[in-house]
């Protein structure tokens, strides 16, 4: 059981540094400014919304070609905040927040908690490498039941 | 050959140097110094790998090579250059082995 403990804690080193700071970086992404944003509220906007092609036109508008060209990727849109969030599908991804109402752009920023959470996952190195956090899951998994049980088993059989 | 790399540095080169460290007490110097130089070397790719990653927290391109070749090849360059060194210093430090 020791062997187990020991082997797979070693195996498991890197991803459980990169994983645990990735982890506590995405736990503080708002205070640590990886997400572009904006305080402002129009809380009557929604009522008076401009339709989606015309916000996705302001927020092209405000971006570089090369980042409008990679086409929107989703809108979040914030009823209560009168705000909506146009993320484009460029390689750093750039979001853009717009006003509902008069189509103001509040904010533009790049969106560095998705690569974050790209690299928490392991997305970020390609298709499947998702299974490396998975990996490092049943790792701890078997880290803790090896820990337990070594711990357990002398009380055990001293009882 | 990049991705072979990465999972090399995670989990081939810790094991390999794991592996390495048994029976410890009845290695030669030189093992030794080769194991001990490995355990430092891939530390410290460890953190400098972990810096590249995140610092700073922005989606790595083509324009930043450098950058993914540490991601990709750092653990194991750590470890290597570290064993390396350890069998340099050994050889450079002399005297009878065991």
């Amino acid at each position: 059981m020791f062997q187990l403990h020991l082997w797979v804690g070693v195996a498991i080193t890197f991803l459980v540094v990169a994983i645990s700071v990735t982890g506590i970086l995405l736990n503080h992404k708002r205070a640590l400014g990886f997400m572009p944003g904006t305080d402002e509220e129009r809380s009557e906007a929604f009522a008076g919304a401009l339709s989606l092609p015309v916000l996705v036109e302001r927020a092209a508008a405000a971006v570089d070609a090369s980042v409008a060209e990679a086409g929107v990727d989703r809108m979040d849109v914030r009823p209560g905040d009168g705000i909506v969030k146009v993320r484009f599908d460029d390689a750093e991804v750039t979001e853009v927040t717009v006003a509902l109402d008069d189509g103001e752009v509040l904010a533009i920023g790049l969106r560095n908690d998705v690569f974050l959470e790209k690299l928490h996952s392991g997305e970020i190195f390609g298709d499947g490498w998702i299974l490396l956090s998975d990996a490092a899951a049943i790792a701890l998994v078997l880290l803790l039941l090896s820990g337990l049980w070594m711990w357990l088993y002398p009380r055990v059989r001293a009882a | 050959m990049n991705g072979i790399a990465l999972l090399v540095g995670i989990f081939g080169a810790p094991l390999l140097l794991l592996g390495a460290g048994r029976r410890f007490r009845s290695r030669s110097r030189r093992h030794r110094a080769v194991f001990w130089g490995g355990v430092i070397g891939y530390g410290i790719a460890v953190l400098g790998v972990n810096l590249a990653l995140m610092l700073e927290p922005v989606m790595w391109t083509e324009a930043t090579p450098l950058r993914a070749a540490i991601v990709f090849w750092g653990l194991v360059a750590g470890a290597g250059a570290g064993a390396g060194l350890g069998a340099l210093r050994s050889a450079w430090v002399g005297g009878p082995e065991g």
